[in-house]
């Protein structure tokens, strides 16, 4: 966590997350990354890759940010250096050391006495775009509260700070205090405080970092170089900003949903979460999602939920398996909700081809896809749950293991009789006349119409129409029939290659 | 109409009932010649057929990809009508305990494919010769057999409704069913 003049680039990272499984929503749309794996690498802070997404979420949202780490972690070096890369108007307070003189500058009275005024210098708050309190767990308490309004609202003595926009702090962890993590002189934050941060993120030690971030970390060369928007963080900020501006709907109801859930969840063991968390919760997955690529992930929405909690902030550590759990409970209920939202969609959608991309491409589950198969083919008038079955049979036949064995089995069932047809027409006609002279009057405007197709369409549209007419289906435009036979078959088609899988 | 003709239509008509009025509209009955037939009783129309076949599973299709595979039966019926005793004492035969372990050791001689269904009656269809193996594989492959569907994934049910069928597998090349014309 110390910097080096020879930086290393993102892209030059081994791209750990990218390996991962990811287990993601549907139906959002697909954003590229604010910035690529290992951004934080450019600024010289290794180590902290599992965070650095949460770290820009921050950046993004302008919401309060605190590190939580023991000394010598990097937790101070990284929000300067932050400031620096973006090339912010920084304080950097020590809340240890602080007096309050040094934030608003020595107070005289304005000329008739009517309001005071502050004298100020290059280490007051007035102008600052960035302020970082340190150690802000061996503040006094006093200074906790007047901090409080800077933290919360932007605000100092009642006044506004306009160019303030972003508020971070730094503290040692304060929950041990019968071994060798006890810091002396840390106290747990006020609850109240601790709960205006938006994020807390528990920063890695030693332990935690891979031999080669070590070798990088106690590097002594670099120290003191400045740090540079290398990598484009500042456009980086300023899109994620445009994107959080403009986040869909969808997202923020997944991301409500999800948090709601949480926080009930963690009611039965005790886990309080006040409202104002569960909101700042929702901003965070908000924008989070948004940093990292614009659909909701569920390891995504752990890691967030995870550093989302104030706890740390007053030395409460929640059981990481009390957290899981909530979060596993949540997660479901959401995916349980998009999968019922998706199977109405689809099984609303009129055009046949539409769903039967649908189908194919984007089911959440097999589970969910045999059923809105098998729903489809009931609830559908049989000219065209008969098309869909022949659409998906060849797909369906081909990867069993993505949709079923029932929806095979209902997609044969369905087929199977159009494509064996023995069978006869029957209709009435009037004594006297010839049947010769009068033929099935439906089987000639399908002759009509298979006359001018190509021999495979020609294929597939007789048996269609064979099976229509044997079982006495109405066929009352047989070339808008036979249109969307075509359609919906080539709709299956790219599915068919066994590297297309949904 | 010659004079005789219109005579004896003249004779005719006063044997035949009164047309009822409804029936006797313009609109309805407009040749007059047919006034005669209404109400008689007598049909004015009748339901005609013709042959609708096109037997793609059956007859198997080259440009769609639908082929059809081995034909499979147990032959002859049992007398007693018992077909799962006949296949257990099949099985039992064969040396097998189990309908698995005997798909297992025979598997080499079983569809692998997932395919489709059509029942063949004729039993000249068949391409095996009846024998007590030939009869047991049938047996093994018609347990596997759901309706329309035969699947190696599936388990191996053994009951009269299945047993007592003959079928066809049909396999289903799924890129020539979906090919375009002009590729």
């Amino acid at each position: 966590m110390k910097k080096r003049k020879q930086k290393q680039s993102p892209q030059d990272q081994p791209d750990a997350k990218a390996q991962t499984p990811v287990i993601r929503l549907d139906g959002f749309p697909d954003l590229p990354r604010l910035l690529p794996p290992g951004w934080l690498r450019s600024l010289g802070v290794y180590g902290y890759d599992e965070v650095e997404d949460l770290i820009l979420t921050a950046l993004v949202t302008g919401d309060p940010l605190l590190l939580v780490g023991k000394a010598g972690t990097g937790k101070t070096f990284l929000l300067n250096s932050l400031s620096e890369a973006l090339g912010l108007e920084h304080r950097h307070y020590n809340a240890s050391l602080i007096a309050f003189d040094d934030l608003v500058g020595f107070p005289y009275p304005e000329e008739g006495g009517a309001s005071i005024r502050y004298i100020q210098t290059p280490a007051t708050v007035w102008q600052a775009e960035s302020v970082l309190i340190d150690e802000l767990s061996r503040c006094k308490p006093e200074h906790q509260n007047r901090l409080f309004s800077l933290v919360h609202e932007r605000r100092i003595q009642g006044l506004d700070l306009p160019n303030l926009r972003y508020r971070w702090a730094a503290m040692n962890p304060c929950e041990a205090e019968d071994g060798d993590e006890f810091y002396d002189g840390s106290v747990a934050l006020d609850q109240a405080l601790a709960d205006r941060f938006a994020l807390l993120i528990e920063v890695p030690d030693w332990d935690a970092m891979t031999e080669d971030d070590r070798s990088l970390v106690a590097d002594a060369r670099g120290i003191g170089a400045i740090s540079v928007d290398g990598i484009g963080l500042v456009r980086a900020v300023e899109e994620g900003r445009r994107r959080f501006e403009n986040a869909p709907d969808r997202l923020h109801e997944a991301a409500l949903t999800y948090a709601s859930a949480v926080a009930t969840q963690l009611l039965k063991p005790s886990v309080r979460l006040s409202p104002r968390r569960v909101r700042l919760l929702s901003r965070n997955l908000v924008a989070s999602t948004l940093v990292s690529g614009g659909v909701p992930g569920r390891d995504g929405f752990y890691n967030t939920l995870a550093r989302s909690l104030p706890q740390p902030g007053w030395g409460v550590r929640v059981e990481d398996s009390v957290l899981r759990g909530a979060h596993a409970t949540a997660w479901d209920l959401l995916t349980r909700g998009q999968e019922s939202r998706w199977l109405s969609a689809v099984l609303s959608e009129s055009r046949l081809a539409k769903r039967c991309t649908e189908l194919l491409a984007n089911a959440p589950s097999p589970d969910v896809a045999a059923m809105a198969i098998r729903q489809s083919l009931v609830q559908l008038p049989k000219p065209e749950a008969a098309i869909l079955a022949l659409a998906l049979l060849p797909v369906i036949k081909q990867r069993p293991d993505d949709f079923g064995q029932e929806s095979l089995a209902a997609v044969v069932e369905t087929a199977a009789p159009v494509l064996e047809v023995q069978s006869e027409a029957k209709w009435r006609l009037r004594d006297g006349l010839e049947p010769q002279a009068n033929p099935h009057p439906t089987l000639t405007a399908c002759a009509a119409v298979l006359e001018g197709l190509p021999p495979r369409r020609r294929t597939r549209a007789t048996q269609l129409f064979y099976h229509c007419i044997a079982h006495e289906l109405p066929i009352d435009h047989p070339e808008a029939l036979e249109r969307t036979l075509d359609e919906t078959i080539r709709a299956a088609k790219p599915f068919t290659s066994r590297t297309n899988k949904p | 109409m010659t004079p005789l003709l219109a005579h004896i239509r003249r004779l005719v008509s006063s044997w035949l009932p009164v047309p009822a009025g409804a029936c006797c509209t313009a609109g309805i009955r407009a040749p007059r010649e047919e006034l005669h037939w209404a109400n008689s009783g007598g049909p004015r129309s009748r339901i005609v057929t013709t042959p609708l076949v096109s037997r793609l599973l059956s007859g198997g299709s080259a440009s769609l990809g639908l082929n059809p595979g081995k034909a499979y039966g147990i032959d002859p019926a049992p007398s007693d009508g018992d077909w799962r005793s006949l296949v257990r004492t099949l099985l039992a035969k064969a040396g097998f305990n189990t309908a698995e372990q005997a798909w297992h050791a025979w598997r080499d001689e079983l569809p692998e494919d997932t395919a489709m269904v059509i029942d063949c009656d004729d039993p000249k269809s068949r391409e095996d010769n009846g024998s007590p193996r030939a009869n047991l594989i049938a047996a093994l492959v018609l347990g596997r057999c759901c309706g329309a569907l035969f699947s190696p994934e599936r388990p191996i049910i053994w009951s009269d409704r299945r047993l007592s069928r003959h079928v066809r597998l049909v396999n289903c090349d799924a890129e020539s069913f979906t090919q375009d014309d002009h590729e």
